[in-house]
């Protein structure tokens, strides 16, 4: 695995660490809604959402050489 | 004193010397003195002159064998503490039986187990 | 609902498992591609994650704690670029030593240590056990919300055979027990089994997103509608936040923690993601796609959840949520596919579960025993193994699951669904320490990772279970309020004063902290087992040894035929012969025609019959018939060098041993071979076991010692005693090559190989093939005129009808023997040939000390020896004149000694002369 990659990754779970933790969540923990929806509810699934494009991008090869 | 050491004086006999120097090892580190022979006239000027507590004895042996050097030790008045365990590939009963029969303290078939002979020869040390 | 219905779906669905994994066996089987072979397949599969409890427990949780349930499927998302480059290693290393379960794993790692394998064992088992009892429990909960909806669940039957629970038990335990343990792969995958866990994933998800749907849209006019009546519900409100639900950030964290280590640990997710994985190249996509299957799955928790509380009155239990809703509104239907949906969970969660503790508990508790009670030996002649030992896994799947429904019964019916999960996870994570430290560092000792282990799991004990059982009356409560033996920071719910937590974070706080502390600690001050190096070498650099270089370390050897004795032993002979013809081509070499096999071969052999028996078993099972050679790392030979002493000796009683072992081998030949033998005499076979047994007591005697008392040795007594072990070994072999010699010519007459032959010839040629040996003891050995003269004048050549090489035989041992004997200082040994009345006479003289007339019959019977004076016994055995004279009778001759004492001896055979 290249240095490169690893690097990224380690930024993605700092940053996913960070962000689905104190004091950052408590930003969002309002009895509100944002959007018709309950804000901290809201909140998490779109990290989540987020950190999954993040660690798709960053794992799968995107300029791999095709077979065949 | 270690409880495991047991001084006390040996005499073995047997025409193969690997075995004597295998038997010499397990008693000297118990604590005994061993003497050594290879034959049963050896064994028997040695034993008149030690007195041993006692003589392991292999029966088949060149000239005199084991059985035969077993009746003249036990025919020695100044030997009559001296115990006798017969060491021997002869496995048959019939074989024990003469072998009991000519005065032995007990009857060990070879391959023989290190442990069980310290063991024999350290129960007969205690308990005569 | 009809109990008979809801019955009969289930099996229906358990029969489509069975056809999926059975088709998909077959094809696999046929050697088809397989549908395994497949990165959305392993994702799919490791959604097993998602049990019973993600099915009905979550939306109770949400009901009651809100927002923080999604924790458990968080933590593992967040986990994901770390576990990305943790996999890999881990599934590498698995492919690399053929690990089968997470306790081989650790085991291999430290040394491919016994102890820690079953630790890990029973770790597991006690972890898992209430887990899966949890999912029996599961699924007998929505048989009944099902069948007595709106009516009082009827208490649970105290009859085994009319408790549904116990037949769903047997269900899985027969799907498990055949597509679990369908064959003994080396490697431990079940394609089969996978497709049906992918399978049930897609289930479960599909089933959850329609009950989310119709609650949201057909029961809610709409997510907005849902919650906005939800901020207004007195009921509902509160959920909204963390805050008002009271999720402190200690438990957030502590729990996104566990669910992180759990995708690792859990023996479910190892085997799925490690163990199953068919191929590295499916890691990456599987990063992403299964959080992504986690996010799908949780998106209509919540709103269920909200759903279910304003709808319902209080007393409902929040877990029958999933199935309530839709039964409130009369969809029937819905709440069916929610069942299935819901046993979906369970079932591939028990049979992917009870798997993985099968593996464990067959490779390292009951076959080890097997191995040490000798069963295995004595009984492999009449035995296959290999179907043995998958009938010993599939008695362990029974018993683990027949202890998870005992369990549920017994204990588990007063605790809700998460906190059993909880618990178990608790449980689990206690392996993270020794399995991520061991993989990043080569420090780690297995003693550290055992007292880390231990340490972590008493805690874990005593903070969890114990109180749970003491409140259920199993055990006196008192220690819950007062401290362990009355001291007041030793109490379970607030260890050494910690208290405002709530049971599993503080348990998991406690209990992962002590676990690594010891383990670290332990590690740094105790020293690694020479195996442990290596094998912290290999795990920490795998990336160096997939790579091919330095692919091994210690270089061993064995012989080809023990192992292929072994491994039929454990594989089946089918296995084995595929697994040679394997080896053989891809390295386009003849295993048959190489005696020992190489390092790489005993390598190969020993992975595979780890991938049978576990890494710690196959070691045991090897280490009886390899020998270990030269080890070449460098690194670790820096470090061995403290103990190398040691190893060098044990090495070289190791290959005593086994040559002890060929010995008694071919004793047993031997001896049968006598006892088949006619014409010998009954006493004959007394006699030769007895001569037998000299050498092989000193032989056993001795090698006792050095093994028992080696430190008592000093370093002359140590060679002395083993040079007489090696002598004795070689009188046993030549003991048993001339016995055997003897059984061949007497009892076959007419196998002389007869032909006219030179007698000078033969002659000259034996003489000058002992000479060197008579110059090397300063020995003077003269052939008389006649030979030059027999030579050069062909019309005088003694001819005769003899067998060469048995011949030659005759004269070697009588020339050995005349050096033997003759003198020591000045020895001459004289050889004269001469012909009288058509017949040859060979003479043999030497000027040793002579044998007295008495003894001159005696020397040609069978095991006797003479002894001179001053060397007392010559290393013989006692058989090369009665061999000597055997061969010369069958030629019609005779051979005689005439000798008087003093006078050194004359040995003479005669031949007819053509």
């Amino acid at each position: 695995m290249s240095d490169d990659k690893s690097a990224k990754l380690i930024i993605i779970f700092v940053v996913a660490v960070l962000l689905l933790n104190y004091p950052i969540m408590g930003i969002f923990d309002k009895r509100e809604l944002r959007y018709g929806i309950p804000m901290l509810y809201y909140y998490l699934f779109v990290v989540w959402a987020l950190l999954i494009v993040l660690i798709g991008l960053a794992v799968q090869n995107r300029n791999r050489r095709k077979i065949g | 004193m270690n409880p495991d050491k047991k001084q006390g004086r040996i005499l073995v006999v047997d025409d193969e010397p690997s075995i004597v120097t295998a038997i010499e090892f397990l008693l000297m580190r118990i604590g005994c003195i061993v003497d050594k022979a290879y034959n049963g006239l050896q064994a028997l000027e040695l034993a008149v002159e030690h007195q041993p507590d006692v003589v392991i004895l292999d029966v088949m042996m060149p000239g005199m064998d084991g059985f035969e050097t077993s009746t003249q030790i036990r025919n020695i008045a100044a030997l009559e503490n001296t115990r006798i365990i017969f060491l021997t590939a002869k496995g048959a009963d019939r074989d024990k039986q003469t072998g009991y029969a000519k005065g032995a303290e007990y009857y060990m078939v070879k391959p023989f187990d290190n442990d069980e002979l310290v063991t024999v020869v350290k129960e007969i040390l205690t308990y005569g | 609902m009809s109990l008979g219905l809801v019955i009969g779906l289930a099996l229906a669905y358990i029969s489509l498992l069975f056809f999926i994994a059975w088709w998909i066996d077959k094809r696999s089987a046929e050697g088809k591609k397989l549908i395994t072979d497949n990165p959305y397949v392993y994702a799919l599969s490791m959604a097993v994650y998602c049990t019973a409890w993600t099915f009905f427990g979550s939306v109770g949780r949400a009901a009651t704690g809100g927002l923080s349930f999604l924790a458990i499927y968080l933590g593992p998302t967040l986990f994901m670029p770390i576990w990305y480059m943790l996999l890999r290693k881990l599934v590498l290393i698995s492919k690399n030593q053929h690990i089968t379960s997470i306790a081989d794993f650790i085991s291999a790692r430290y040394g491919k240590s016994p102890v820690l394998a079953v630790i890990v064992t029973f770790l597991a088992v006690f972890g898992i056990v209430p887990y899966i009892s949890l999912q029996l429990k599961a699924i007998t909960f929505g048989i009944n919300t099902l069948t007595h909806f709106g009516e009082k669940a009827p208490a649970i039957s105290l009859n085994l055979l009319a408790d549904s629970g116990f037949w769903v038990m047997i269900a899985m335990a027969i799907f498990t027990a055949v597509f679990g343990t369908r064959k003994l792969d080396p490697n431990e995958r079940h394609e089969g089994m996978v497709a049906a866990i992918a399978f049930e994933s897609i289930v479960k998800l599909l089933v959850f997103l329609a009950v989310g749907i119709f609650v949201t849209f057909f029961i809610f006019n709409g997510p907005n509608d849902l919650f906005a009546r939800a901020l207004t519900h007195p009921q509902t409100a509160r959920l909204l936040t963390f805050e008002d639900a009271s999720v402190a950030p200690m438990v957030w964290n502590m729990l996104c923690l566990l669910s992180l280590l759990a995708i690792i640990v859990l023996p479910r997710q190892f085997h799925i993601s490690v163990v199953e994985n068919t191929s590295a190249r499916h890691i990456p996509r599987a990063m992403w796609v299964f959080p992504l299957y986690l996010l799908l799955i949780n998106i209509f928790v919540f709103p269920l959840a909200l759903a279910g509380k304003m709808l319902f009155d209080p007393a409902v239990n929040p877990d029958t949520y999933v199935l309530s809703l839709p039964m409130s509104q009369g969809a029937n239907w819905i709440a069916i596919l929610v069942f299935i949906g819901g046993f979906s969970a369970a079932t591939s969660m028990v049979v992917v579960e009870a798997t993985s503790l099968s593996i464990m508990f067959s490779n390292h508790i009951v076959v080890p025993l097997m191995i040490k009670s000798r069963m295995w030996t004595t009984e492999h002649r009449l035995v296959d193994g290999a179907a043995r030992l998958l009938d010993i896994r599939r008695i362990c799947i029974l018993v683990v699951l027949a202890l998870s429904y005992w369990y549920g019964h017994a204990v588990g019916h007063n605790l809700d669904l998460v906190s059993v999960g909880l618990i178990s996870f608790t449980a689990v994570a206690q392996l993270a320490p020794a399995l991520i430290g061991g993989l990043y560092w080569k420090r780690p000792t297995g003693s550290g990772a055992l007292a880390g282990l231990l340490v972590g799991f008493f805690v874990w004990a005593f903070c969890l279970p114990l109180p749970n059982m003491a409140q259920a009356g199993i055990l006196p409560a008192d220690f819950i309020e007062n401290g362990l033996f009355g001291i007041e920071s030793l109490k379970p719910n607030a260890l050494f004063g910690l208290e405002g937590l709530d049971p599993i974070t503080h348990a998991a706080f406690w209990s992962l902290l002590l676990n690594s502390l010891v383990f670290g600690v332990m590690s740094v001050f105790t020293q690694p087992s020479t195996l442990t190096l290596t094998q912290a070498d290999i795990f920490v650099n795998i990336h160096k040894y997939v790579n091919g270089q330095e692919a091994e370390i210690l270089k061993r050897e064995a012989k080809v035929t023990d192992l292929e004795t072994i491994l039929n032993r454990f594989l089946g002979d089918n296995r084995t012969a595929v697994l040679f013809n394997e080896y053989e081509t891809a390295n386009n070499i003849s295993l048959r025609d190489q005696k020992i096999a190489r390092a790489d071969f005993v390598n190969y052999a020993e992975t595979h019959l780890a991938g049978a028996i576990g890494a710690a078993s196959a070691r045991l099972v090897m280490d009886s018939v390899v020998k270990e050679e030269v080890i070449t790392l460098n690194e670790v030979m820096s470090i061995l060098q403290q103990t190398k002493e040691a190893v060098d000796h044990s090495r070289l009683m190791e290959s005593k041993n086994e040559e002890l072992k060929e010995l008694t081998r071919r004793l047993t030949e031997a001896n049968e071979q006598l006892k088949h033998l006619d014409s010998l005499k009954a006493d004959f076979v007394t006699t030769v076991t007895h001569e037998l047994r000299t050498p092989v007591t000193s032989i056993k005697s001795l090698s006792r010692i050095i093994l028992d008392y080696n430190d008592e040795l000093s370093e002359v007594q140590r060679s002395e005693y083993l040079s007489i072990i090696a002598a004795e070994s070689d009188r046993i072999s030549r003991l048993i090559n001339q016995v055997l010699d003897i059984g061949k010519i007497q009892s076959q007459s007419d196998s002389l190989q007869l032909r006219e032959i030179s007698l000078a010839d033969l002659i000259v040629r034996a003489v000058s093939g002992i000479r060197p040996l008579c110059q090397e003891k300063n020995v003077d050995l003269a052939l008389s005129e006649q030979f030059n003269w027999y030579k050069t004048d062909t019309k005088s050549t003694v001819t005769v009808m003899a067998d060469a090489d048995k011949l030659m035989q005759v004269v070697i041992n009588l020339l050995s023997n005349a050096m033997k004997f003759c003198n020591p200082h000045n020895g001459r040994i004289e050889v004269d040939m001469r012909v009288q009345d058509r017949m040859a006479y060979v003479a043999i003289r030497d000027n040793g000390e002579g044998i007295h007339p008495s003894r001159q019959d005696i020397i040609f019977e069978k095991f006797t020896q003479l002894h001179s004076r001053e060397q007392g016994k010559p290393l013989g055995t006692g058989l090369g004149l009665y061999i000597s004279r055997l061969i010369v009778e069958k030629h019609a001759g005779s051979l005689i000694v005439v000798s008087e004492p003093g006078e050194g001896a004359t040995f003479e055979f005669s031949l007819p002369v053509c």
